[in-house]
């Protein structure tokens, strides 16, 4: 039984040996560690160069998410609840972002779309103060404004009404390299875009304004809360660069592909500032830009934009260009 | 008398035992430590060959096997490690047959959503607990922890760690 030496030669020997000589990748702490960070926002403001909280508003946002996906694939495939409050203190608000957890995405896919799964949302003061509903497992004074935009079959109302999913259009889409550090941001416009309706039960609560339909009260409650402003864009970390001019209320950039007019009914421009200076756009990508003397409700609708100059074409990471 | 019929069908047992062997399980493996967060337990398995070598107690083998693990998202997970190992036969005189196993070799893997593959070394130490049901067959538990060894990587930070647990069926052939 001189069988078993080579048996055992062969068996350890010859996978060791094949794998010692190539050097390969780590690919375990590729999959537990992330390369694309997911941040949202809800602001018009693509920075921190955001407008304070004007007018009468309610003071907590209830925010459920279930989970985002990137055209279908389940990528961040958890779910966030948050209080957030209607100030300037959170990252929500205040145009740093919240972190929102996730996975990696498919190398050399193109992403054209977000999904964000709003299970749902609300906001406090409401009146009377008695009203609850229910909300990370307890009972909340406020009003849960989403009710019926979670029934996907048998709406009557518009698909991009919808927020279970809200189909955020990516600008320019992800061209996700799998190398470095990326980072997807989603924004929707809820900052400022507020509206107070009545029921007709007497109920009078915050919500966040449909910005395609004018949704009035009694006729279209189930409907409110849909059309929400929305866009999102992705960038290698440490690989853009920054855009300076000045003009106009806001300057905004746009991938040079695109044309200004699709940004219109809800969809916002990717980068939009006060500040005069646009960051994190990213190297190799022509982009367009813009001045705009509109406010922010305008610019949701049909923002008015003038050129600020010829295409921007960013070469080396940290370059800024004058224009 | 009735001694002597025990120690002889015991004596037969082990010969029988000690044949060339062929088997397979199936059972869940789990993904331990940083994996446990990024993919599920799911049911793997494998199948095996072993001789016995001249010291008494001690077998080798090769072994491979197949599991795949996916998440509810896109992380996902696929192994097939192909090795050899060493197993010990505690020296006791029971119905059931106690193996210690310990084993190295290669392991192809595969993850998602990066879509990269490749083979990297294995090591692995394991109980196996069986009994025999008649000459030929041979019923079991198996217990096995495997490494897949990362850390030479430059760049790495993490090794995978399984543990399998499995039914297993052999022959004694």
């Amino acid at each position: 039984m001189k069988n078993y030496k080579i048996l055992l030669l062969t068996s350890i020997l010859l996978p060791l040996l094949f794998t010692s000589s190539c050097d390969g990748e780590p690919l375990i702490t590729e999959l537990v560690e992330n390369r694309v960070n997911l941040i949202i926002k809800g602001t018009l403001e693509s920075d921190t160069s955001v407008q304070a909280w004007t007018g009468g508003r309610p003071s907590l946002f209830y925010l459920d998410i279930s989970e985002i996906r990137a055209d279908g694939d389940r990528f961040a495939n958890y779910r966030l609840v948050d209080k957030i409050p209607v100030n300037e203190t959170n990252g929500f608000f205040n145009g740093n972002g919240l972190n929102y957890r996730s996975d990696d995405l498919y190398i050399d896919s193109k992403y054209d779309n977000v999904e964000v799964y709003i299970r749902k949302m609300g906001f406090n003061d409401v009146t009377p103060s008695s009203n609850t509903f229910y909300f990370d497992d307890e009972d909340v004074s406020g009003y849960d404004f989403n009710l019926n935009q979670i029934r996907v079959e048998g709406s009557t109302d518009t698909d991009e009404n919808l927020v279970f999913p809200l189909y955020v259009p990516v600008a320019g889409g992800i061209k996700y390299d799998g190398e470095g550090e990326w980072i997807l941001e989603v924004r929707m416009v809820i900052k400022n875009n507020l509206k107070q309706y009545t029921t007709s039960a007497g109920i009078t609560f915050w919500a966040i304004a449909d910005n395609i339909n004018d949704v009035t009260n009694e006729s279209s409650v189930g409907y409110i809360g849909g059309n929400i402003a929305s866009i999102a864009y992705a960038y290698k970390k440490d690989y853009t660069g920054t855009i300076t001019f000045s003009g106009g209320t806001y300057q905004v950039a746009i991938p040079a592909e695109d044309d200004i007019t699709e940004y219109v009914n809800g969809k916002i421009p990717p980068y939009i500032t006060t500040s005069g200076v646009l960051k994190n756009i990213p190297v190799g990508v022509p982009m367009k830009v813009y001045t705009t003397g509109s406010n922010q409700a305008k610019i949701i609708n049909s923002g008015t934009y003038t050129s600020a100059g010829a295409d921007v074409l960013l070469t080396v990471p940290g370059e800024n260009a004058n224009r | 008398m009735l001694w002597e019929n025990v120690s002889a069908a015991s004596m037969r047992r082990r010969d029988d035992f000690m044949k060339p062997q062929a088997g397979i399980w199936f059972g869940p493996g789990m993904p331990l430590f940083e994996l446990k967060d990024k993919v599920e337990p799911a049911l793997g398995g494998g199948a095996f060959f072993r001789l016995n070598t001249p010291l008494t107690y001690f077998k080798t083998g090769v072994e491979v096997g197949y599991q795949k693990h996916d998440s509810q998202g896109v992380n996902g997970i696929s192994l097939v490690p192909i090795y050899g190992n060493v197993l010990f036969l505690l020296p006791i005189k029971f119905p059931m047959n106690f193996q210690f196993k310990l084993g190295a070799g290669g392991v192809k893997v595969y993850i998602k959503p990066e879509e990269k593959q490749q083979f990297d070394p294995l090591f692995m130490a394991g109980l196996e607990v069986s009994f025999m049901a008649g000459r030929m067959v041979n019923f079991g538990l198996r217990f096995d922890y495997m490494v897949i060894y990362e850390k030479h990587i430059s760049g790495a930070k993490y090794n995978g760690y399984f543990f399998n647990t499995g039914l297993t069926l052999y022959f004694n052939l």
